[in-house]
């Protein structure tokens, strides 16, 4: 079991970035990893419930499935999500926030960091 | 490349290299390069064979982008693939 990181940057729908890091993120978790997510930047956007279907896959809809995967935690960064006027609750799952210093502690605790 | 290169001169051992996302597109065979630029893809493959070092990539990644058809040395994986080679791997390098 390897203790990974893994980072996400980018918003729900810029290209297929952050589904194929959603998609990874689950592989690993169900290939008996120990994963633990990071949002951060506009990646936060991910966690917001949408108030209308989008016209592609809401990809988003699959993060309700990270506790059966047993993702270790999600974590969103504090900052990111005050510079989008955003709290907790309206998220569409439990996270916890990280603020620089428990970044920091992440970052140190990961053996494999993956950014997307 | 050079990274694998300096890697492997320095003692290192290469599991293998995985292409996801966007990278997806280095195994298309159907690029067709002007006689004038080099094949770096080409180098990759001879130098992967060279020190016996798998091409893996994410076969859903590449048909959702339209490559079908993989050019000779890579080999098709998934993500789970990924996921349990992980396991052999004390250090993963991403690009």
């Amino acid at each position: 079991m390897t203790n990974i990181l893994l980072i996400q940057q980018s918003s729900a729908f810029d290209g297929a970035v952050a589904r194929e890091a959603q998609d990874l993120a689950l592989a690993l978790a169900a290939t008996e990893h120990q994963v633990t997510l990071l949002y951060r930047d506009a990646a936060v956007l991910q966690l917001l419930p949408l108030a209308q279907q989008p016209a592609v896959k809401d990809f988003t809809l699959a993060q309700k499935l990270f506790e059966l995967y047993d993702i270790a935690a999600v974590y969103v960064c504090q900052q990111s999500l005050s510079r989008y006027q955003l709290s907790v609750p309206q998220l569409r799952i439990p996270v916890l926030l990280a603020a620089p210093d428990v970044q920091q502690q992440l970052l140190s605790d990961a053996t494999v960091v993956l950014v997307h | 490349m050079r990274f694998a290169a300096a890697a492997i001169a320095s003692g290192h051992q290469i599991d293998h290299v995985f292409f996801y996302q966007q990278a997806v597109q280095a195994i298309c065979a159907d690029i067709d390069l002007p006689g004038d630029e080099p094949d770096l893809v080409g180098r990759l493959v001879s130098f992967a064979q060279h020190h016996n070092i798998p091409l893996l990539y994410c076969a859903t990644a590449a048909e959702k982008r339209g490559f079908s058809h993989a050019r000779a040395g890579f080999t098709l994986a998934g993500l789970a693939e990924f996921g349990m080679r992980l396991e052999n791997a004390d250090r993963l390098v991403q690009f």
